[in-house]
Order: structure tokens, then sequence, then C-alpha cells
């Protein structure tokens, strides 16, 4: 490439909308975010600066330390459950089979629609009075329960849900995967005389080893981001054992406007995602450069 | 062993699928209907209740928002992102590869920590409760430079060298030279990001004031704390909501794909 | 080369600037059922006919998020000139300083015919920021097909009104002998709760200092959670993720609720199946209930005067007794009260509203229009929540809003 004075220039004004634009809604944010976290402040009325006042009310409060668990409690549970359903139908899709196609569409369908419209028709599916779940489980001669109306029932649902709209993603990922893996792999393990397990044991899955960290992580910090379903079927309810960080942020900055401590708890969130987005360099690295 | 594979498929295939059936079963049903448990409408179908459920809100303008400001942001992203992308891919500059790693981390940033500061910043500047403050704090920059970025790396030098031995400004040879390259690339970062914001929530939610406004996740919602009886026209608007993006996948599926694994595989690329 | 650049980031900064918002109407701020939304809309045009000079625009938000946008609203600097306002709500705005003084643009209003206890809640002070609209208050809705079938008589003046042993051991029977799933219940607010305290004989301040763990409170609470625990009222409609009671009474699984006039049209569209009525609320230590409305509140923009002209406009007489009829809400000002409404529907029921409604006592309004009270809301909701649910004891959980009450006073 030969720089001349203009080219020198030119690569300045294609970056310049993207760049400003990043700047002031991506990186400003985090700084006043920050500096809001120290503040007192219930808008209208200017910030009263508290030092660390925030973090301290936060470390007293119940409902903070709930919407903590509960937002990891999700990610631990929702994670694994969704990558092992997505490995499995990956590798059930990955062969052969008429309306292969099909399988995978419909598979894939839910990740593509919005949280809001699932997270509606499972409230009501699971309504305690007129749902479809209580009333085949009344013809079977079970009582009915109240699903969403009960902590612990309305957290797995909320967890059942959400691996069932989300793990045809990772579907389609391993299947990507599965196919990068060479045949002759398995037919040289074959003439060996390897098991079917073994094979998968050894081949199969170290070699999509990079594919599952792509899949572990994204959806770990997508599960810390859980919010669009809480607030639609319980609200965080009954008495927060459902609420999660993102949610208990929502409720403080636009229901409560205590701008300052949800700002507070928004960093909270941030280094939680920062400590695993750092873990996702140091464990994807390695594994990438081996492949080279 | 063939047979039991299809059994569990079509197990799985049931499962995903009976939600979306449920819905429809529930928007044909009557109220009376509706006060029953059951999983089919007790007699007829009441195919009626999609005209009556469309005139319940301003769902006619809330679906109107929703695709202008997806179709908007998409082609804001693509565009915006193809120029970033191209000057981080065929340009040498002081600086690039802190400002690429930059564009990155930006990744990393979740968007409920911006979203406080991000909205004050719109109140102050007047975005609030309009498309604009929709579409321009939430453009997926971040991703969409790394897509592109990768993809016209792919583009031969050759070819850009010969635009501009002709004399072709960089503008020129970007927009008709680089751009129609990146067509596949466009693609599919424009139907991410359009489904994205037509799905999207958060962010909407805090902004909009004005039910003229809303955009269709929003409206839904509202519709059902405000009628929570009229599950069946809810359902109704549900369903609706759904095909526009029913459609694009089921078009550009193939582009679907290559926008994911393009982001879990590009290393291999 | 530049130059395009230029002119593109030009273009892109005038996009920024232009917003699509109509700067000269007068912005009403509106929330209410369908039937409101209708009646205010004919309303304002004929306000238009009359004062072509003024356009006035409606901006209609849902009630369930209604006064967190109407803050973010001023938060974004950009208050509406006019609202309709809940009474309890008046005060807190006030105190934020977004409100205006109307008074040098009443000059020919009257208002010696308002309720004075309604135009209280629109004075703090000298200053007064509204004028009072309409009034709601509470009743309990039976649902006659049970009570028919139980053979209960359903009492028609207040002195009949039941106990609460007797409504409990009413809802009971109904349940027994109807097979209806719940007694009764509320829909899931404050607003429906608070008459419990006031028929035990309780309070929410003491001497302008929170005092909602008094004793009668507690006691009125703990009756309340172990109705809801013994699945005589819902327990579930407590949570949102459980169905509102509300649903509940219009698909004929509840017998009984209490709410508030404002559900009368929403009723009477949607209960096919049976006949419904109203009877008072039961009583304890006293009769008692809530009541509350809304004002029409003026913020401190630059549009002080019309937005006080359209404010007197839809107040004055002639208007209010329009709105009222075709909404089935109660007026605010003294010559209206007394029957001479005309309903369209429902004129029997709008009368026990407006009987039962004297139960209310004026000293009620004040500690419920306090700033503080107002930033309560949610947090109120979610204690009694909290309570039903059995995730605090109702001393633990009241006591929890006598600290977010003082927690609210920093503003």
């Amino acid at each position: 490439m030969t720089a001349t004075h203009r080219y020198a220039l030119a690569p300045w004004l294609f970056l310049a909308p993207a760049l400003a634009l990043i700047a002031i809604f991506s990186f400003y944010p985090i700084a006043h975010a920050v500096f809001m976290s120290f503040h007192r402040w219930r808008i209208l009325a200017p910030p009263d600066f508290i030092a660390l006042a925030n973090y301290e009310a936060l470390m007293h409060s119940r409902p903070f330390w709930l919407a903590l668990r509960n937002t990891l409690v999700f990610a631990f549970v929702s994670v694994p459950a969704g990558l092992i359903l997505a490995l499995g139908t990956a590798l059930l899709l990955n062969r052969p089979l008429r309306a292969r196609g099909f399988f995978r569409t419909v598979i894939y369908f839910p990740v593509t629609v919005s949280m809001v419209v699932i997270a509606l028709i499972w409230s009501w599916m699971f309504s305690e009075n007129y749902g479809v779940v209580n009333g085949v489980l009344q013809t079977l001669g079970l009582g009915p329960r109240s699903w969403l109306a009960e902590p612990v029932s309305a957290f797995a649902v909320i967890i059942v849900m959400s691996v069932w709209k989300g793990f045809g993603y990772g579907t389609v990922i391993y299947l990507a995967g599965l196919q990068t893996i060479p045949d002759s792999l398995y037919e040289a393990a074959r003439i060996d005389g390897a098991s079917r397990w073994r094979m998968f044991r050894h081949i199969t899955l170290p070699l999509l080893n990079p594919t599952t960290l792509f899949v572990l992580v994204t959806a770990f910090i997508g599960s810390f981001q859980v919010f669009d379903q809480v607030y639609v079927m319980t609200e965080g309810g009954p008495g927060h054992s459902t609420s999660v960080l993102v949610h208990l942020v929502y409720e403080l900055a636009y229901v409560k406007f205590r701008m300052g401590l949800a700002c507070a708890a928004a960093c909270i969130l941030f280094v939680i995602t920062l400590l695993f987005t750092f873990l996702q360099i140091g464990l994807i690295r390695p594994q990438t450069g081996e492949r080279r | 062993m063939r047979a039991l594979v299809y059994a569990v498929l079509l197990t799985v295939a049931l499962v995903m699928l009976f939600p979306f059936a449920y819905m429809l079963l529930t928007a044909v049903k009557t109220d009376a209907q509706l006060a029953r448990p059951d999983l089919l409408p007790a007699g007829a179908w009441h195919w009626e209740n999609f005209a009556t459920a469309w005139g319940r809100a301003p769902f006619a303008r809330q679906f109107l928002n929703s695709a202008t400001v997806a179709v908007t942001t998409a082609a804001l992203t693509a565009l915006l992102a193809a120029m970033a992308g191209f000057a981080f891919a065929k340009h040498r500059f002081r600086g690039r590869g802190a400002l690429f790693a930059g564009t990155l981390a930006t990744l990393m940033v979740p968007p409920q920590v911006t979203m406080i500061p991000n909205f004050l910043t719109c109140s102050r500047i007047g975005l609030l409760d309009s498309w604009l403050g929709l579409i321009v704090p939430v453009l997926p920059l971040g991703f969409g430079i790394f897509l592109m970025r990768q993809f016209i790396r792919g583009v031969p030098d050759d070819l850009l060298a010969a635009a501009r031995i002709d004399g072709a400004s960089e503008l020129r040879t970007f927009f008709q030279l680089v751009l129609p390259l990146c067509r596949p690339a466009l693609l599919t970062l424009a139907i991410f990001t359009f489904m994205g914001s037509w799905n999207s929530f958060l962010w909407p939610l805090i902004i909009l004031d004005t039910p003229e406004n809303y955009t269709v996740p929003i409206g839904l919602t509202r519709f059902s704390q405000q009628f929570n009886v009229e599950q069946n026209h809810l359902m109704a608007i549900s369903l609706l909501s759904l095909l526009p993006g029913l459609a694009l996948f089921l078009i550009f599926q193939r582009a679907f794909v290559r926008g994911m694994t393009g982001g879990a595989l590009s290393d291999e690329g | 080369m530049i130059s395009r650049a230029t002119l593109a980031a030009s273009l892109c900064l005038t996009l920024l600037a232009c917003r699509s918002r109509d700067g000269d109407a007068l912005r009403l701020v509106w929330f209410g059922g369908d039937d409101e939304v209708t009646a205010i809309a004919e309303a304002v045009a004929e306000f238009e006919r009359l004062h072509p000079e003024i356009p006035v625009e409606i901006q209609t938000v849902e009630w369930t998020r209604y006064t967190e946008k109407v803050m973010t609203m001023l938060l974004g600097d950009r208050p509406p000139d006019l609202a309709r306002m809940s009474v309890q709500w008046g005060g807190r705005y006030h105190a934020l300083g977004g409100l205006a003084d109307i008074t040098p643009h009443l000059a020919s209003a009257d208002l010696d015919d308002f309720l004075p206890a309604r135009l209280a809640s629109c004075r703090q002070g000298e200053t007064l920021f509204g004028l009072p609209h309409t009034s709601v208050g509470l009743m309990v809705f039976c649902n006659r097909a049970h009570f028919e079938r139980a053979g209960i008589p359903i009492p028609s003046s207040p002195e009949e009104a039941w106990s609460w042993e007797e409504f409990s051991a009413i809802a009971e029977r109904l349940q027994r002998e109807t097979g209806v799933r719940h007694g009764w219940g509320v829909f899931r607010g404050w607003f429906p709760v608070i008459p419990f305290f006031y028929q035990s004989g309780g309070h929410l301040l003491r001497d302008g200092e929170p005092d909602f763990a008094c004793d009668a409170n507690v006691d009125a609470l703990t009756w309340f959670v172990d109705q809801h625990r013994r699945g005589v009222a819902p327990l579930t409609s407590w949570t949102p993720g459980g169905d509102a009671a509300e649903t509940l009474f219009v698909r004929g699984d509840l017998a009984m609720i209490i709410t508030g006039n404002w559900r009368l049209p929403a009723y009477a569209r949607q209960i096919e199946d049976f006949d419904w009525t109203v009877t008072y609320l039961p009583q304890r230590r006293r009769r008692a209930t809530n009541a509350g409305g809304e004002n029409l509140v003026v913020f401190s923009t630059p549009r002080v005067r019309e937005a006080a002209q359209l404010a007197a406009f839809l107040t004055s007489p002639s208007q209010m007794e329009r709105f009222c009829a075709r909404t089935l809400f109660l007026p605010t000002r003294r010559s209206l009260l007394g029957g001479e409404v005309p309903y369209h529907a429902h004129a029997e029921a709008l009368a026990m509203f407006a009987r039962q409604a004297l139960d209310f006592e004026p000293a009620w309004a004040l500690e419920q229009g306090t700033p503080e009270f107002a930033a309560l809301d949610t947090a109120f909701v979610q204690q009694i929540e909290s309570a039903v649910m059995g995730f605090e004891s109702p001393r633990e959980a009241l006591e929890a809003l006598n600290r977010e009450y003082l927690d609210a006073r920093f503003e």
C-alpha cells in the first residue's frame, strides 16, 4: 500500500463515525457509571458525593445478595444444561438423516424469536388457573401448582425456558465445528477397532474444545445479562426470589430512581462479567494456538 | 439405532414447536374458552380474534416503528462497520492495533452498565422517546467492525492498488469496489442486527414513553400488563410479531449460520 | 473527498439535532382506560374549537408505568405542560420543583365549588398547582351468580355492611357451596389494602412520622395475610407471576373483589357470563374506605397560562359532568354531587360509591399526600407481597415501610 498524504488521512475519516459513537456510547458511560456510583443521586436534585456508601448499602441489602445469588445460579445451571443439549442434538444431527434441515431449523428457530414473546407464551402455559400445564396435570389426577408464584418453581421455569430458547444456538455452532473434523481420523480409529464411545471421547470431544469454550463463554456472558424473561414473567417476585442483577439495576434506577445505587450495582455486574471474560481469553488463547 | 435417533429428534422437535402451537390455539379461543385450561378450543376456532386484537392498541404503528428502527439500525451498522472495518483491514496508521483492541473491548461491556449513563446522555440531547434515541446509542459496532474487518482482510490488495492507480478516491474505492465485494458479510451483519433490534427490549423499555412510539416487544408487554384477561388477543399479536423474523430466517438461513459460525470459527477462516 | 466527508458528518449532526416533536402544541399527558381516553380526546377537541390558537397534543401513557414515565420526562427535561395525576402524587412533584403556580391565571374560575379536601390536594402552601378533576372510590364487587346459588343476601346500605368475620365466613361458604375457587380478593396495589388499616383503627402517620407498624395495622395485615394463606383470598394474586385477582373475577373464579369504580366500564365489557353488583366494604372497629382521584396538574413550562386555561376548561361544571357521565367517575364539584351526573350506566352503583366515599376522612387524604408516601409506591406493594407470601412477618413488613418512608425523606 502506498501511503501518500491523502491516504494517511483517509483511514481516520472512515473510522471517525464509528469511533465517535463508540467513545460516546460505550467508553464515556463506563466512566460516568463509576463516577455516579460514588454519589447519592435521586434525579432532579444535584448528586451528593458519598464515596463508597452505595457499595456498602448494597453489601447490607438482602435484595442485592438474592439477585447476585440468582444470577450465579442461573448462569451455572442454564449454561451447562444448554451446552449438553446443544452437543447432544448436534451429534444426532451430524449424520446423514432425512429432514435434517427441518430438525436443525426447528431447534434453532426459538433463538431468533424475541425473549418477550417467548416469556409471554410460557407465562400463559404455566398460569396457575388457566394454563395448559396445570390442565394436563389435572387430567392426570395431579393437583395444580402455582408455578410462577412460588420461589423455587418460578425460578426453575425461567431457567428451563431460557435453556429451551437458547440451546439451538450452540447446536448450530457445534454442527459447524463437527464438520471441521476430518473423516479420516474416524476411519483410522475404526481400523484400530476403537469403540464409538472411545472415538467420541478421544477424537470428537478434544477437537471440539475450542467450540465448546466459545459456546461456554458467550453463554456465560449472556446469562449474566438475563433480564427480559424475569421482567415479563415474575418481575423478580415473589419477594425478590427470582430477581437477578440486571433486574435489580433496572428497578433501582427506573422504579425507585436511586441512580447512584443502581450504578453501583451495575459496576459490580461489570466486574463480574470482566472476570469471566478474562477467564475466557486465558482459556481460549492456548487452545486455539494449539490448533494452528 | 436409526429409529431411535428419529424418535429422539421428533420428540425434541415436538417440544420446540409446542409453545408456538399453543400460542396459535390460544389466539383463536374466545373468552369463555380461555377460562378452561384446555389445549384445544372447545368448539369453534375464532380467527376473527386476529382482526380484533389488531385494533386493541396502536399495534400497526408499533409494527411500523419496529420495522423502521430495525432496518435503520441494520443499515447504519453495516455501513459504519464496513467503513471502520475497511480502515482497520486495509490501511496502516499509527494506533491501529490499540484502536482495534479498544473496539473489541466494547464487546465485554455489558449493556446494563452503559444503560443508565446513556439514558442520561440521551435525555440531555433530547433523544428520549424518539427513533434516533432507539437506534444510535445501541448500534452493535464492536461485533460489526470485527466481522467486517475479518472479511475485508480477504479482499486482495492488488484490486485496491489497481483502483488507486486508476485515480479512484478512497471513498470511491470503498463504495464501488469494497462494498460490493463484501455483500455476503454485509448481509449477515444486517440480518443479525435487524433481528437484534426487532427483538430488543431493555433499552426501548427505558427510553420510550408513548404507546405510539413503542416497538412491538414493549407494546406486547404493556398490553399484557394492562389487559391480562385478553390472552387470546395478546397471543394473536405475538404470533404476528414472529412473522418478519420467521420469513427472514427461512430466506436467509445460510447467512444466519455463517454469521454465527463466523464469530466462533473465524480464526480458522 | 474531505468536503464530502464533512458533508456527511454535518448531515449526521443535522439528523441528530432535528427531533420530530411537534413543538407548538400544548402537551397533555394522560392515563386511563379506553373510555377515559376517548372522553378526554373529545373534550380536548372541543377546547381546540373554542381556542384554535392553542393546539393540544394528548400523550397517553399506560397506568402500569405512569409515574415511572412522568419522572423520566422530568429527568429528560421535557415535562408535560399538563398531566393527569393521582391525588397522592402532586405533593411529590411539587417537592421536586416540577410544578407551577396557576393562581394568577384563574381569575374567573370558581374555586369555591370544588370539594375542599380535593382542592387541598392541589395546594402546597400558597401554591395552587392544579385543579381536581375526578374522584374514585372502592367497593366490593360481587359475582351475583355465586351469591344466588348459595342463597346469601348482599347488603345494600352501609349500615348493613358485613363485619370482617362475616365477610370471611361468607367467602368460605361461597367456596364450599358453589365451588368458586376463591371467596374474595383485592387487586395488587396499596390502594385497596389501606382501608383494612383504617377499619381496624389504624393510621399511616403519627405527628408527621411514619407509623405503619402501629398495632392496629399489624392486626389488620395479620388477618389479611391469614385470609390469603388459607386460600379464602388468592395468595398468588399478590405476586406478578400469579393470576391477577381482576382476571379471576372476570372469569368467574373469584366471588368478590375489592376494586374501584374505574373498573365499571371494563367489567361491563369483559363479563358476559354472569351478573354482578357492588356492595359496601366490610367493617371492623369502624367503617372506612380509601378514596382518591385525579387532578390536572400544571408543570413549570413556558406555557403555564395555556395549561391552566385547559385545566380550568376540563374541570368546568359542564365538561366535568360530561366526562364523569361517560367514564363512570365521581365528580369533584359540590354542585355535581348528589346524583346530578347523568351516568349512562351503573347509576345506582355510582350512587353507592358516592355514599361509601363518606367513610373517608380528610386527614387520611393528607397522610397519603406527602411526597414521601408517593415515593413508597412500589415498595409498599412489595412489602405487602412479602408479608402475604410469608417472607416477612406482618410487623417486619410494616416496619420496613417505616424505614423506606424515612429514607425517601432525604430527597
